[in-house]
C-alpha cells in the first residue's frame, strides 16, 4: 500500500501524553449540569470565559465592526480580498497598542514588527523554524506547557533541553539551572540556539521578577543565543506583583536586540482562542521578514483582523476590559484557592494565569511518577475532574497538578469543589475544619452561561480522540 | 552528496576513462565541500544588518519567491564549531535563504503596482495589475448576500449572539457544520453527482497550508514530488520551503498545448530514481495554473494508472473548479476514484474558497482524502493553521443558502467567460496568441515572437519594457518554471471591461518599436 511520511506516522504530535489523556476521558463523558451531572468536569483547558458578557455587549453595540451588519458590509469587498501577509495596518496598530496597554504603557510596540500566525501554536512553531535548524536545540525551564513538545519540535526537527527548576525555591529559574542545562546540551553535542521562557508561567501561574529576567537577559547575551518570551498570559496578572515584560528589561539592561522575540496571542488574555490570533513580535529585522513570509501558512482571517482592529482601537473598552478581566480572575482565584485550603489542599502562590499549580504531594503513596499516575487516575475516574498531572509538564517532582479555573461558570465551580471536598473527606488525609463555609445557595446560574458552554455539542478542540489506554487502565 | 556518474564517452580508453572519472569526481567533491563550508557563512552575514522588506509593499500571500534557493537542512551536530560568543547572531538557514528572492519579477511588479496603481478616473496613467490571481468580478454578489442576511450570518440559528460558539476553542480541523456546508459546495461545484463526504474533509487556513500539510504527510525530507510545468509559483514555498521536500519539474510543451504528458512523467520518475531521489507523488492543478487546461477524463485515468504502477500519491489542486468558463467538461479526481477502490488511498484533493468564492482574505482551505491515515495526521497538523471560528460560522450560513450558491456559480462563470473572451480578442488583434483556457483567471499568452532573444533574458527584458514603458504588470513564464521562453501569464479577473482597450493600447505601444 502507498506509504506516508514519518511525520504523519510518528508520535511528534505529542497526543499520547497524559496531558491529552484527560481530555479524552472528558470527551467520552463531559459534564452537563442537567443532562450529565455525573460527567467529567473539564479543568484541564486553559480557557478564559470570565468576560464573555463584557465582550458580547461590545460586539452587539458595534455592528460596524462585524462585516455581517448593514453598517459593516461596505467594508466587505476590501476585507474579503485582503490576503497580504503584512496584515491590515489597522490590525497591527491595534495589536501593538494593546500589547503596550497590557504592560501599563511602560513600553511601546511598533506595528511593523507585528507578524501574524495561526494562534500561539503557530507562532511558536514559526519562531522555531526561523531561529533553529533541525538537530539544534532550545532550552526550556520546567515545568512547561506540554504543547511545546509538539509546537517546537514536531515539524521543525528542533530538540528541547529542560532547565530543571525545583519546588524548593518555588520553581525559580536560577543561573545555575541555566548553566547546567547549557552544559548538558553541549555534552550531548546539541547546539543551543535559544532559551524559551513563559512569563507569566504556564503551569505555575507565577511571574518572573526583575532580577530573574535581568539574569536571563545577561545569560543569553553571554551565550549569544536567542530569547523567546512567551507572554500570552500577560493580561491575566490579577494582583501584585506587577507584570514585567522582556520588552521592558531590554530598555534597562544592555542587550543585543537581535536576540529578542516575543510570542503573543489573544487566546488567553482576551478569551478568543477560536479566533486563531497568534503574534510573533521580533526585534530582529531578518526574523520579522522571514516570519512574515511564513505567516502565509497561518494568516489571521481578514474578517477577524477587521473585528479585532475595531475592538482594540476602542480605548475605553480595552481599559475597562483589562480591569474587569483582572477583577474576575482575582475573585475566582481567591475563592478557588481558599476553598481548597479549607480541605487541606495547598497550591503554589500565584498571581496570574487561568490555573493553579496544585500541591498533592502528600496524597501520594510514594514519591514516584507511578504514584502520581495512580492518583491522577483516581481523580479522573472517581472524582471525575480532568486535571493535568505535573509529569506531563516535565515537572521533576511528582505530586503537582495543574487545575484550570477560568473556563467554567460559578455553578460548575461549586460542583467541582464539592467533589474535591467529598474526596478529601473520604480519604481522611487532611484536617477538615468543623465549619465548612459553603455558598449559601447553590444557584443554578445558567442564565449567565446559557451561551452553551455546557452544551454537549460544544466539543473540546481535540474531538474526536481515541479513548485513552491510560485512563482505562486500573492498578 | 549525490553519486556521480563518471563522465563517459568524454575520455576514451580505459586508463583515460578512469582518469576522466576520478578527476571530475574529486573536483566535484572538493567543490561540494567548499560550498558546504561557505554555506554556514550566510548565517553570520544575515544578522541585524539585513534591511527589512518595504512594509508598504502589498504582496499577495498566495504566491511566493519563485527563485527560492534550495535550502539544505544542515545538521548542526556535523557542523558544530565554536562560535565567537560575541559574534553575529546565528539564525536558521531558512532565514538566510529568504532574503535573496525579493528581486524576482513577480515581487518587483507587485511593488510597482502598489506604488502607482491604475485607476480609470484618479490615476489613468498608473500601472495596470495583471499579475495578481484574484477574482473581483463577482464579489458584489457575495456582498449583496451579506447585506441581506447580515444578522443570521453571525447568529446562526439562535436569536442571541453566542460568543461561546465563536470565541472558545473549536475543533482545529473545522466545525462539523462548516465541513458539511463545504462538502455540499464542492458537490455543487464539481457536479456530475459526486457526493463529497464531510468526514473526509480537513479544513485549513487557506490552500497554502493545505498543500504544505499534504507535503509533510506524504513525503519525508529529501523525497520529491513531480510537478508538471508551467506551474503555480507558490509551490516552491508551499511544497519545499519548510518541509525539505524537493520538486522535480516535468516540463510540458507548447506543441502539446502544455497538456500533461504521462511519458514525460515516466521519464522524470526514472531519472529521479537514478539520482537516488525517491518520488512520493505527483502534484497537479486542475484546472491548471497558469495555463488553464482542464485535464480530460482519459488523462486522469492514465495518471491514476501511472501512480498505481509507481505506488505513489496524487495531489490534485482543484481550487479553480468553480472558475471554469467555456464549454469544456471539468472532471474532478473525485469522479475517477470509486469509494471501494483500493487506489482511493493515494488520491488527495485540495480545494479552497479563495479563488472560487473570491474570499482569499478569509483563509479557507480544504484537504479532501479517503486515506484515513493521511486525514488523521492532517487533522493534527491543522493545529498550526486553523480557520477562525467567526469566519466559519459566517460562511456556514452563506454556503447553506444553496440557491445563492447556485446563482453565484452560474453568474461567476458567465462573467469570467466574458472577460476572458474579450481579453483574448484584444491580444489576437496584436497578433498575440494564447492557449485556449477552460478555467482559472489567467490567459497564457505566447509572446515568444516578440522577445529580443529566445531566452529567459529576452523574456525578462520584454517583461521590464511592458512594466516600465507600457505600465502593465504581467508575470513572465520563467516565474512559473516554463521551459520555453516568451510565454506570459496575464490575470484578467481583476479587470473591468473598460480596462481591456486601455490594456491593448498600452501593450501595442511597447511592441511597435521591436518590429
Amino acid at each position: 500500500m502507498v506509504a506516508i511520511s514519518k511525520i504523519a506516522t510518528g508520535n511528534g504530535h505529542g497526543e499520547n501524553s497524559p496531558y491529552f489523556d484527560g481530555w479524552k476521558a472528558y470527551e467520552t463523558n463531559p459534564f452537563h449540569p442537567t443532562d450529565r451531572p455525573d460527567g467529567v468536569i473539564q479543568m484541564g483547558l486553559a480557557e478564559n470565559q470570565l468576560c464573555f458578557n463584557f465582550v458580547k455587549k461590545w460586539v452587539i453595540e458595534h455592528p460596524e465592526a462585524s462585516l455581517c451588519s448593514a453598517q459593516g458590509v461596505n467594508k466587505f469587498k476590501e476585507t474579503a480580498l485582503f490576503q497580504d501577509y503584512h496584515g491590515m495596518p489597522e490590525f497591527r496598530q491595534a495589536v501593538a497598542k494593546f500589547m503596550g496597554k497590557v504592560r501599563g504603557d511602560r513600553v511601546k510596540f511598533e506595528p511593523d514588527r507585528v507578524v501574524m500566525s495561526g494562534g500561539a501554536t503557530g507562532a511558536h512553531e514559526m519562531v522555531a523554524f526561523c531561529l533553529a535548524d533541525p538537530g539544534e536545540a532550545f532550552l526550556v525551564p520546567t515545568p512547561y506547557y506540554p504543547g511545546f513538545d509538539r509546537d517546537l519540535r514536531w515539524r521543525t526537527g528542533v530538540e528541547l533541553v529542560p532547565v530543571v527548576c525545583e519546588s524548593s525555591n518555588d520553581f525559580k529559574i536560577t543561573r545555575n539551572a541555566l548553566e547546567t542545562a547549557y552544559e548538558k546540551a553541549k555534552e550531548a553535542n546539541l547546539r543551543v540556539k535559544g532559551l524559551l521562557i513563559t512569563n507569566p508561567s504556564n503551569p505555575l501561574g507565577t511571574i518572573l521578577d526583575r532580577e530573574t529576567l535581568t539574569g536571563i537577559v545577561k545569560f543569553i547575551n553571554e551565550k549569544n543565543i536567542h530569547l523567546i518570551g512567551d507572554e500570552i498570559y500577560a493580561a491575566t496578572v490579577f494582583t501584585e506583583p506587577e507584570f514585567v515584560s522582556i520588552s521592558e528589561i531590554i530598555e534597562e539592561v544592555e542587550c543585543n536586540r537581535d536576540l529578542i522575540h516575543i510570542v503573543y496571542s489573544l487566546s488567553k488574555d482576551m478569551g478568543f482562542p477560536g479566533f486563531r490570533v497568534g503574534i510573533v513580535y521580533s526585534y530582529n529585522d531578518a526574523v520579522v521578514s522571514c516570519a512574515r513570509k511564513m505567516s502565509s501558512f497561518g494568516l489571521v482571517s481578514s474578517q477577524t483582523q477587521h473585528l479585532i482592529a475595531s475592538m482594540l482601537s476602542d480605548n475605553d473598552f480595552v481599559d475597562s476590559f483589562i480591569v474587569e478581566s483582572k477583577k474576575q480572575l482575582l475573585k475566582r482565584h481567591k475563592y478557588f484557592t481558599w476553598s481548597l485550603s479549607q480541605v487541606g489542599i495547598g497550591s503554589l502562590k500565584s498571581n496570574a494565569g487561568l490555573f493553579i499549580w496544585m500541591d498533592l504531594r502528600k496524597l501520594l503513596k510514594e514519591k514516584t511518577l507511578e504514584a502520581e499516575k495512580d492518583l491522577w487516575r483516581v481523580i479522573i475516574n472517581e472524582v471525575k475532574l480532568n486535571v493535568s498531572p505535573g509529569s506531563s509538564f516535565h515537572c521533576n517532582e511528582p505530586g503537582w497538578f495543574r487545575v484550570c479555573f477560568a473556563n467554567m461558570d460559578d455553578h460548575t465551580m461549586e460542583v467541582a469543589l464539592l467533589r474535591i471536598r467529598t474526596f478529601m473527606l473520604k480519604h481522611n488525609e487532611a484536617m477538615v475544619p468543623q465549619k465548612l463555609c459553603r455558598r449559601s445557595s447553590l444557584k443554578l446560574s445558567l442564565s449567565r452561561r446559557r451561551d452553551g458552554f455546557m452544551s454537549p455539542s460544544i466539543m473540546s478542540p481535540h474531538t474526536p480522540l481515541p479513548p485513552s489506554p491510560l485512563v482505562r487502565a486500573r492498578t | 552528496m549525490r553519486v556521480i556518474v563518471p563522465l563517459q564517452g568524454v575520455v576514451q580508453g580505459r586508463g583515460g576513462l578512469v582518469l576522466g572519472s576520478i578527476i571530475p569526481c574529486a573536483l566535484f567533491y572538493f567543490l561540494q565541500f567548499y560550498l558546504k563550508r561557505n554555506r554556514d557563512d550566510p548565517d553570520d552575514q544575515n544578522e541585524s544588518g539585513s534591511p527589512p522588506q518595504n512594509p508598504t509593499t502589498r504582496s499577495s500571500s498566495s504566491e511566493q519567491l519563485p527563485e527560492l534557493p534550495v535550502l539544505t537542512r544542515s545538521l548542526s551536530r556535523a557542523l558544530l564549531s565554536p562560535r565567537n560568543p560575541s559574534g553575529p547572531v546565528p539564525i536558521s538557514t531558512r532565514v538566510s535563504g529568504i532574503v535573496k528572492g525579493a528581486d524576482s519579477p513577480y515581487y518587483v511588479g507587485l511593488r510597482r503596482v502598489e506604488e502607482d496603481p491604475y485607476d480609470e478616473l484618479d490615476n489613468p496613467n498608473g500601472v495596470i495589475q495583471l499579475g495578481l490571481e484574484e477574482n473581483k468580478l463577482s464579489l458584489d454578489l457575495v456582498k449583496d448576500w451579506l447585506a441581506e442576511h447580515a444578522s443570521e450570518a453571525m447568529l446562526g440559528n439562535g436569536k442571541e449572539l453566542s460568543i461561546c460558539g465563536i470565541a472558545t476553542y473549536q475543533p482545529f480541523d473545522g466545525l462539523m457544520e462548516f465541513k458539511v456546508a463545504v462538502a455540499r459546495l464542492m458537490s455543487q461545484v464539481m457536479e456530475k453527482g459526486v457526493i463529497f463526504n464531510p468526514s473526509q474533509i480537513v479544513l485549513t487556513a487557506g490552500a497554502t497550508p493545505a498543500i504544505e500539510i499534504l507535503s509533510f504527510c506524504l513525503a519525508d525530507t529529501g523525497n520529491a514530488f513531480l510537478v508538471p510545468t508551467p506551474c503555480y509559483p507558490g509551490f516552491e514555498r508551499d511544497v519545499k520551503w519548510r518541509t525539505g521536500v524537493e520538486i522535480i519539474h516535468v516540463p510540458c510543451r507548447s506543441a502539446d498545448n502544455f497538456n500533461l504528458n504521462i511519458a514525460a512523467l515516466d521519464t522524470s520518475f526514472n531519472q529521479a530514481k537514478k539520482r537516488g531521489l525517491k518520488v512520493r507523488g505527483i502534484i497537479i492543478s486542475n484546472p491548471s495554473n497558469p495555463v488553464g487546461n482542464l485535464l480530460s477524463r482519459e488523462t486522469l485515468y492514465s495518471l491514476l494508472d501511472f501512480a498505481r504502477e509507481k505506488n505513489i500519491h496524487i495531489v490534485s489542486n482543484e481550487i479553480f473548479a468553480c472558475s471554469t468558463h467555456g464549454n469544456e467538461e471539468f472532471v474532478s479526481m473525485a469522479e475517477i476514484i470509486e469509494p471501494e477502490d483500493i487506489d482511493r488511498k493515494r488520491v488527495h484533493i485540495v480545494y479552497g474558497l479563495s479563488e472560487d468564492l473570491s474570499l482569499p482574505g478569509f483563509r479557507v482551505g480544504v484537504i479532501y482524502s479517503l486515506n484515513e491515515d493521511v486525514l488523521a495526521a492532517a487533522k493534527k497538523l491543522t493545529r498550526f493553521s486553523s480557520i477562525s471560528a467567526p469566519t466559519q460560522r459566517l460562511l456556514t450560513s452563506m454556503l447553506s443558502d444553496t440557491r445563492f450558491v447556485q446563482t453565484f456559480i452560474a453568474t461567476n462563470r458567465e462573467r469570467l467567460q466574458r472577460m476572458y473572451v474579450q481579453l483574448v480578442a484584444g491580444l489576437e488583434k496584436m497578433g498575440i496568441k494564447s492557449i485556449k483556457s477552460g478555467g482559472g483567471f489567467n490567459c497564457w499568452a505566447d509572446m515568444s515572437g516578440l522577445i529580443s532573444s529566445y531566452s529567459e533574458k529576452g523574456e525578462v527584458e520584454l517583461w521590464e519594457r511592458l512594466l516600465n514603458v507600457g505600465k502593465v504588470n504581467v508575470t513572465p513564464g520563467s516565474c512559473c518554471h516554463c521551459i520555453e521562453p516568451g510565454w506570459f501569464r496575464i490575470c484578467f479577473a481583476t479587470l473591468t471591461e473598460k480596462d481591456i482597450p486601455v490594456l491593448v493600447e498600452r501593450i501595442q505601444k511597447v511592441l511597435k518599436p521591436v518590429n
